[in-house]
């Protein structure tokens, strides 16, 4: 079985924690890290991102290093920090261009999801306590600095990566997606029927999928 | 100041609403309405519940509105609506692009692979009222006008097209006047030059059906109906049609073997693969697309056993795909397309059900088929015929399944299994069936 990090979105976690329940429950060892934006984070990504670098070599290597929304922005400095990720799963990734400034990014994440599946506000209104408006509102503005299109091809200079778009995501666009893994040379899957904060209330095709790539990991 | 672009090209034709719809595709968006907003699809869903011959007045002046006023084309500027074309697509970089005539089953492809497609050929509605049974005054109509159109647009031939057996309601209010690039416009080339990866093929949708037409200019021909019904012979023989001077590209769907010829040279140029997709008329590639999707949702253990039938402009290839439905497009809801359906079934492993979309066209012409001969064929091949938005007892004046096949689509439950954009490679490889069913 696999070793598993997940990095999850801006100030919110408690909603993948069924997920990474989900996938202990195949067998994995898997370490959901806390998000950027908590006040026991910080709200610098760089830095954030280095910790997490620091982890996967404390701990791994990990054979799966899983960001989440701005989450794959962390999990992608971290891949390039290190060399103890050894497969990178990005999904949802964000910021695309038209969305880095403070209000085009409030906007979009205000927008919401429309998928039966979407966490509730009152699930995430409990992670964003943690954090308060100020690390929320630092946490986007040091997101926005980090760009994607740069930054994955050089992480996959040190690992596979698989970029992952749920269908009805409002917040990442399919564009930004296809044109990330194609800069870097990476997989990209679209999953249907799913939302922004894929893998919420998907465990059997989340841990599908996981398997697949760890399997992939082992030839 | 020329007329913008989306003011000149005719927002119903199968160029702009089939780009629109793979252009949504290529967003990952659904496509509900033909790409209208939600307010207008509610208020044409509640319209339609009118009496169809007051909504048949309404429906013929509203379309007839968006002819563009003749003494406008001289204004036009082809390049500007190429520009148009081009410019929609996201700004990324392509492992393909498909380019040249309408086609939905090929547009579907173009989705399912995440690219874009250039059409060749564009409507371009011009406000004129006449009797829809007079084709000798609409000819003349285009020959006092269409010199402006060309005259001011170089690069193009004007293919004037009178049906008046499928577009009896609009040729009333406007003449059509088709257009083809005969080279190709800056702007794509600008959109191959920019956004195509190294070495990335270009497809080219060549379809070469041609129609006995009348030439009244160097590059400006008349055709005296269309695809779909009747035949070229049926549309000669009425009266007042003009006398043919010999074939020439079909005016909606034909492609100008010039146009083939310029993306060729450019091709060889930037060393891109020049890959033509050849065929003759539009019903031809549905088969091979449709074998395409099968065999990718089988490769990733999707199920595969829902037909669905696109049908002219009406259709959303993003939900086709995340709703794992085989797409078996067709041109139009005429009996050659029932037939085509029936050939396709029989060589076809069995379906399970089969989802009919209906484009709507309002007028009861020749050899239209109706939801009766949809569902006799698809219930012979065992499969379970669902109409999807249409109400079968409107058939063929349904306006308002324009706007209701969205949330349609949206009861049909979704593809299981995550997926992965077609690949080049991979289309090139399955090519070699298109056009053989």
């Amino acid at each position: 079985m696999a070793y598993v990090i997940m990095v999850p979105g801006l100030a919110v976690r408690n909603y993948l924690q069924p997920s990474a329940e989900c996938l202990r429950s195949h067998g994995h060892d898997v370490d959901l890290l806390p998000p950027i934006g908590w006040r026991s984070t910080g709200t610098d990504l760089h830095d954030y991102a280095r910790r997490i670098a620091d982890h996967a070599s404390a701990h791994g290597p990990a054979d799966l290093l899983i960001g989440l929304s701005i989450g794959t922005q962390a999990a992608t400095l971290a891949a390039i920090e290190t060399r103890a990720v050894r497969s990178l799963l990005l999904v949802s990734p964000t910021l695309d261009p038209a969305r880095r400034s403070t209000v085009a990014a409030l906007r979009a994440w205000a927008g919401g999801e429309d998928h039966p599946d979407s966490p509730r506000v009152s699930l995430q209104a409990h992670d964003w306590v943690n954090a308060g408006p100020d690390g929320i509102y630092r946490g986007l503005r040091s997101a926005i600095t980090v760009g994607l299109e740069t930054e994955l091809p050089r992480a996959a200079r040190n690992c596979p990566v698989t970029v992952i778009h749920a269908d009805t995501d409002l917040l990442s666009p399919l564009p930004f997606a296809l044109d990330i893994a194609e800069r870097a040379g990476a997989r990209l899957m679209i999953v249907p029927d799913a939302p922004h904060s894929w893998p919420i209330g998907d465990d059997d095709r989340f841990a599908g999928l996981v398997a697949h790539l760890v399997s992939g990991l082992e030839g | 100041m020329s007329p913008e672009p989306e003011k000149v090209i005719a927002s119903f034709d199968s160029a702009s609403v089939l780009h629109a719809g793979l252009v949504a595709a290529l967003e990952g968006r659904p496509f509900s309405n033909l790409g209208n907003p939600e307010p207008l699809g509610r208020l044409i869903r509640i319209a339609t519940r009118m009496p169809w011959p007051i909504l048949r007045e309404i429906y013929r002046r509203i379309g007839g509105s968006e002819g563009i006023p003749p003494d406008q084309l001289r204004r036009v500027d082809m390049a500007a609506v190429a520009a148009a074309f081009a410019g929609a697509f996201p700004g990324r970089r392509y492992p393909a692009v498909l380019i040249g005539a309408s086609n939905g089953a090929l547009v579907h492809l173009a989705a399912a692979m995440q690219i874009p497609w250039l059409p060749q050929t564009v409507l371009i509605p011009v406000g004129r009222t006449g009797d829809p049974h007079r084709a000798d005054q609409a000819l003349e109509f285009g020959r006092r006008w269409g010199a402006d159109l060309l005259a001011a647009n170089p690069d193009v031939a004007l293919h004037q097209m009178h049906d008046a057996a499928q577009d009896e309601l609009m040729i009333a209010r406007m003449a059509y006047f088709r257009v083809k690039w005969q080279r190709l416009p800056e702007a794509y080339a600008r959109l191959l030059t920019e956004r195509l990866r190294p070495g990335a093929p270009v497809f080219v949708a060549e379809d070469r059906l041609t129609w006995p037409c009348t030439r009244v200019d160097q590059r400006h021909w008349f055709q005296t109906g269309g695809l779909g019904g009747l035949s070229p012979q049926d549309h000669l023989s009425a009266p007042y049609a003009p006398e043919p001077d010999g074939p020439a590209p079909e005016a909606e769907w034909g492609v100008e073997p010039g146009f083939v010829a310029a993306i060729k040279d450019w091709c060889e140029a930037h060393d891109h693969p020049f890959v033509p997709i050849s065929y003759r008329g539009p019903q031809q590639p549905a088969a091979a697309v449709a074998d395409m999707f099968r065999s990718w949702f089988r490769a990733r253990d999707e199920r595969s056993d829902d037909l669905i039938i696109p049908s002219f402009i009406l259709g959303d290839p993003w939900r086709t795909i995340n709703r794992a439905l085989v797409p078996f497009w067709t041109y139009f809801p005429v009996q050659e397309a029932v037939s085509a359906l029936d050939a396709y079934l029989t060589e076809a492993d069995p379906y399970r059900k089969v989802f009919v979309l209906g484009f709507q066209h309002g007028a009861e012409s020749p050899g239209v088929a109706g939801p009766e001969d949809f569902r006799a064929v698809i219930t012979r091949h065992g499969a379970e015929p669902v109409l999807l938005g249409t109400r079968p007892q409107d058939w063929p004046h349904d306006i308002g399944s324009l706007a209701r096949y969205g949330q349609a689509l949206d009861q049909l439950p979704a593809a299981g299994r995550p997926w992965t954009p077609l690949t080049a490679d991979e289309v090139r490889l399955r090519l070699t069936g298109l056009g053989q069913h």
